[in-house]
């Protein structure tokens, strides 16, 4: 509601604009003598100077979205204020009216060229072109098309995926903010940016983008500096790109400033390697190449976890964190679970889907809790050292099929546990240091499973 | 681009720190309506609502952890290289002569041996041997480092600018050679804030059975310019391990518990007055010290390990405060998920009689140093942290002093110099870079320090050039303006 009055002031503040100059130009038109509008200048006052009250105020809430340079904003909105109190004077003190219109008059210009200077930019006024419209071209449209397509042997399964990220991310960037200077009808330092040709032939101090070398970017290199930096772009005064865009940039040149489409092969375990534009690879609706059915798609990648899910999991003191870039994968820590509730892991339910790394060491729970666990499909790596599970929950945890890191060091597993571990598919590192286990059972394992990796403690050194 | 502002923001210092400004502006509009909101923020000039902090961190690209955990064993004073690591069997012949000038082309001295008629070579007095699978060589005086040699990630090639201890030390901490900037655990706390948070993300150990030659000081795990919580908290050995924890003679739990409670009414009031960070700190240090006092004598207490621990570990790990008591600790603590481990051990200053005062350091260190890799190997742990051994720099190739076979005095040398990495992250069994046959220049893949702590804050999963501080009108970060991630060495 606020920021929907804040976004009135551009139409109320052209109120007090005409009313008060109406008022001053009566003024003049009355002349020295006659005195026959003094009632009318007198209402011109007073509703051209409240209306400038309710400009003040919601300019002032407009400037509270932060959008705009700062600097400039504190002159207009003072002299915006200033020129309210004027205008209440002319109102108020009939006496002194003809030296307070004056005042008026240049302080409602100035308060007007500051506000323009907000919108339209530092050179707005004296700028040779008429027309400032960024051109928005839709018929590249059909360049943003994805394929992702998805090969299925057995388990894993593998996307093709098309992008481009100088059409998905960079252009539309440039689009709004560069263009207007540097495009097809203004070319400032003679630069263009509106297609990859003038991109790299850059402007008359020579090339903007170096492919791969930041520092020599200095389209790139530009941004950063200071704002009160002559050479910072976008100037003082227009709107800035924010870090997140920067950062996009950033990536792009780093990664090579490619035009070009790129084919990503992504193998669709979970360990996805995010690429420059992985918000596109999720399959959409309305991409027309070959569809997943549905439960692969869900498969691919869970929904990012939600931040109230992050709170909820904090205010039990469960400690939750994320994997990697984005909450797409969380690893889940008990360590601060203070006392511990076996009912606690029944909470994780609500992550089963994202839920890669666990780590239940040192913990007072029991077989029948491992079952709960059972469920949690896309766990990789699982801690239960130091814990009183047997070989029951072994048997429980063979449901999980990506299981690839497990910790029994100080259970009471035995060579039950191993013989039901070498049908895990996808293991590759087992922890049995104090365990039940055997040497020959271990020997025998090792023979089903030569490539796991298999810790059991025996390390003594040799006494010099 | 995956870039999710919602998610970002999710560190639990931003968090506090949006928390406070809206319970700021919530008390202003309340108290004093809309016209004095409005005055509010007109006087204090300030309209956008971001703070910087977050605009970093928004943009962070978060790299996927290898580490979780990070202990460092800072090897304090500058152990030599020559009877450690790098092993230079062509100076066995050369006793005396004096170092070739093409060597050391022109290259400063430290005031310590810049008057010396010549620079004597002193061949190194122990032997060295091949170990491990990697047939890396190892010196006589590490013969248990030397059974877990297929573990480490040896770095020959380490450089400084920095030619005196505590410029030096300084720099490795901070990225800084003068005091004043935040230490490296002090930078992770900050990043990635404290996974257990019944204790800090950031724990310093200091050996009581080092002979102490070059001081240390509190401010090398200083938290900066940071907010202090994120400061290093040293653990003393003996029965007081942080000190002024217990509760006052005369005062039982529930009394502190009440006026704990208290006094953090108070400060909030405080801290809804002026916001400012150093009130909350000092909250959540309280709160943190309250938790502390179950948690720490927990972890502190060694008397429940099993013999055959205090037997991996030497006959010193016994005895509390020691190299080894504090090596059997760090593991305790990493155990509970502590963030960053700093174990510091002096007495590597070898100016005079080096042969006698290194085996003493080498019998207190080594031992337990790969005991501890044993141990978090078998405990599933390695995988999960990074072990870093070394110390500010190394030793020169010419004696110091006086020069025989037995008996001779090595001084600073910060052009090349021996580290290692072990666990998460890092290659095993790998040595990296190359010196010369004086160990004087390198001659292959130099790294510098901070190279190593980009390296270092990469394996966390941290981009050394984007975790950055704004304090004083600039941008801090722990690598200042330079720092190359070591792919070389990375898994």
């Amino acid at each position: 509601m606020m920021q929907f009055i804040g976004h009135l002031h551009p139409v109320i503040v052209h109120l007090p604009i005409g009313i008060l100059l109406l008022g001053a130009f009566l003024m003049i038109y009355q002349g020295k003598h006659d005195n026959k509008y003094d009632q009318i200048i007198s209402l011109a006052f007073l509703l051209g100077s409240s209306s400038a009250v309710l400009a003040c105020i919601t300019g002032w809430l407009l400037a509270q979205s932060g959008e705009y340079d700062e600097v400039i904003l504190q002159k207009h909105q003072w002299i915006g204020i200033v020129t309210a109190i004027i205008g209440w004077s002319c109102y108020l003190i009939e006496k002194y009216r003809k030296i307070l219109v004056v005042v008026l008059v240049v302080l409602l210009i100035l308060a007007g060229h500051f506000g323009s200077t907000l919108t339209h930019g530092e050179n707005y006024l004296f700028s040779t072109n008429k027309k400032e419209e960024p051109v928005v071209e839709k018929k590249n449209d059909t360049t943003k098309k994805i394929t992702p397509q998805i090969i299925l042997n057995g388990k894993d399964s593998i996307s093709i995926v098309r992008s481009n990220i100088y059409k998905e991310e960079i252009k539309p960037l440039l689009q709004t903010r560069c263009i207007s200077c540097h495009g097809s009808l203004k070319q400032k330092g003679g630069l263009r940016l509106d297609n990859e040709s003038f991109i790299k032939k850059g402007g008359k101090n020579g090339l903007v983008l170096v492919a791969g070398d930041l520092s020599k970017s200095i389209m790139y290199t530009n941004m950063l500096l200071p704002l009160e930096d002559e050479k910072h772009m976008p100037p003082k005064g227009k709107h800035q790109l924010s870090a997140t865009e920067i950062a996009i940039i950033k990536k792009w040149i780093v990664n090579g400033a490619s035009f070009e489409d790129k084919v990503d092969t992504v193998k669709n375990t979970h360990k996805v390697i995010r690429t420059d534009s992985v918000a596109k690879m999720i399959p959409k609706k309305e991409d027309k190449g070959i569809q997943p059915a549905k439960s692969i798609a869900k498969t691919i990648m869970p929904n990012p976890v939600k931040k109230e899910v992050f709170e909820f999991f904090k205010n039990k003191n469960v400690l939750i964190t994320p994997t990697g870039e984005n909450a797409t994968y969380v690893m889940a820590n008990f360590v601060n679970d203070i006392p511990f509730n076996n009912n606690d892991i029944n909470d994780l339910k609500i992550i089963k889907e994202q839920l890669t790394v666990l780590k239940l060491s040192n913990l007072p729970i029991k077989d029948i809790d491992i079952k709960i666990i059972a469920d949690f499909k896309n766990i990789t790596k699982l801690n239960l050292e130091n814990t009183a599970i047997t070989d029951e929950s072994i048997t429980y945890l063979k449901q999980l099929p990506k299981l690839e890191q497990l910790n029994l060091y100080g259970t009471n597993i035995t060579d039950e546990s191993l013989k039901q571990l070498s049908l895990y598919k996808n293991l590759a590192v087992l922890y049995l240091w104090k365990t039940k286990v055997t040497q020959l059972g271990v020997e025998s394992f090792m023979k089903i499973k030569p490539n796991v990796k298999v810790e059991i403690g025996n390390f003594k050194f040799q006494q010099k | 681009m995956g870039h999710e502002p919602d998610f970002k923001i999710n560190h639990p210092d931003f968090e506090a720190f949006n928390k406070r400004l809206e319970r700021r502006d919530f008390l202003k509009k309340t108290a004093g309506g809309f016209g004095a909101l409005a005055l509010g923020t007109l006087l204090s000039g300030s309209i956008s609502s971001k703070t910087f902090e977050q605009q970093i961190l928004e943009a962070l690209p978060t790299i996927a952890p290898k580490a979780k955990r990070v202990l460092y064993l800072f090897m304090s004073g500058g152990p030599s290289q020559f009877e450690t690591f790098d092993y230079k069997p062509m100076l066995s012949s050369m006793l005396g002569q004096g170092l070739p000038e093409s060597v050391r082309n022109g290259q400063r001295l430290t005031g310590m041996s810049a008057n010396q008629a010549i620079l004597p070579i002193a061949p190194s007095f122990c032997d060295f041997k091949q170990y491990g699978k990697s047939r890396t060589w190892v010196s006589d005086l590490l013969p248990y480092t030397a059974q877990v040699v297929d573990e480490l990630c040896i770095i020959k090639s380490m450089y400084t600018e920095q030619i005196n201890h505590d410029p030096a030390l300084t720099f490795f901490q901070t990225g800084h050679q003068l005091p004043g900037r935040p230490s490296i655990g002090s930078w992770l706390s900050y990043g990635l804030g404290s996974e257990n948070k019944n204790l800090p993300a950031f724990i310093v150990l200091v050996s009581k059975n080092a002979s102490r030659d070059q001081p240390l000081y509190a401010r090398l795990w200083g938290n900066g310019f940071l907010p202090s919580q994120h400061q290093g908290v040293q653990f003393r050995s003996g029965n007081d391990p942080v000190l002024f924890l217990n509760n006052p003679e005369g005062y039982d739990g529930k009394d502190r518990k009440e006026m704990l409670s208290y006094l953090t009414k108070l400060n909030e009031m405080q801290n809804d007055v002026w916001g400012d960070p150093e009130v909350e700190a000092r909250m959540s240090q309280y709160e943190l010290a309250f938790r502390m006092q179950t948690s720490v004598p927990d972890v502190m207490d060694t008397a429940n390990e099993p013999d055959e621990v205090f037997e991996l570990y030497g006959p010193d790990s016994r005895d509390k405060g020691t190299y080894a008591a504090n090596c059997i600790l760090a593991r305790k603590l990493l155990e509970k998920d502590v963030r960053f481990v700093q174990l510091y051990h002096q007495g590597w200053d070898h100016h005079g009689s080096l042969p006698q005062g290194i085996k003493q350091q080498c019998k207190q260190t080594d031992q337990p140093t790969a005991a501890l890799i044993m141990d978090l190997k078998r405990r599933g742990m390695l995988e999960d942290t990074l072990v870093i051994w070394g110390g500010e720099f190394g030793r020169t190739v010419y004696s110091q002093g006086k020069l025989d076979k037995e008996n001779y005095g090595r001084d600073h040398h910060p052009r090349c110099f021996t580290m290692w990495m072990a666990g998460a992250g890092v290659k095993p069994g790998i040595t990296y870079g190359a010196t010369d046959d004086f160990s004087y220049n390198i001659i292959k893949n130099p790294v510098h320090v901070h190279d190593f702590q980009a390296t270092l804050l990469d394996i966390m999963g941290l981009n050394h050039e984007q975790l950055v501080y704004k304090y004083q009108g600039r941008r801090f970060r722990l690598t200042d303006v330079s720092g190359t991630v070591i792919k070389d060495i990375l898994t």
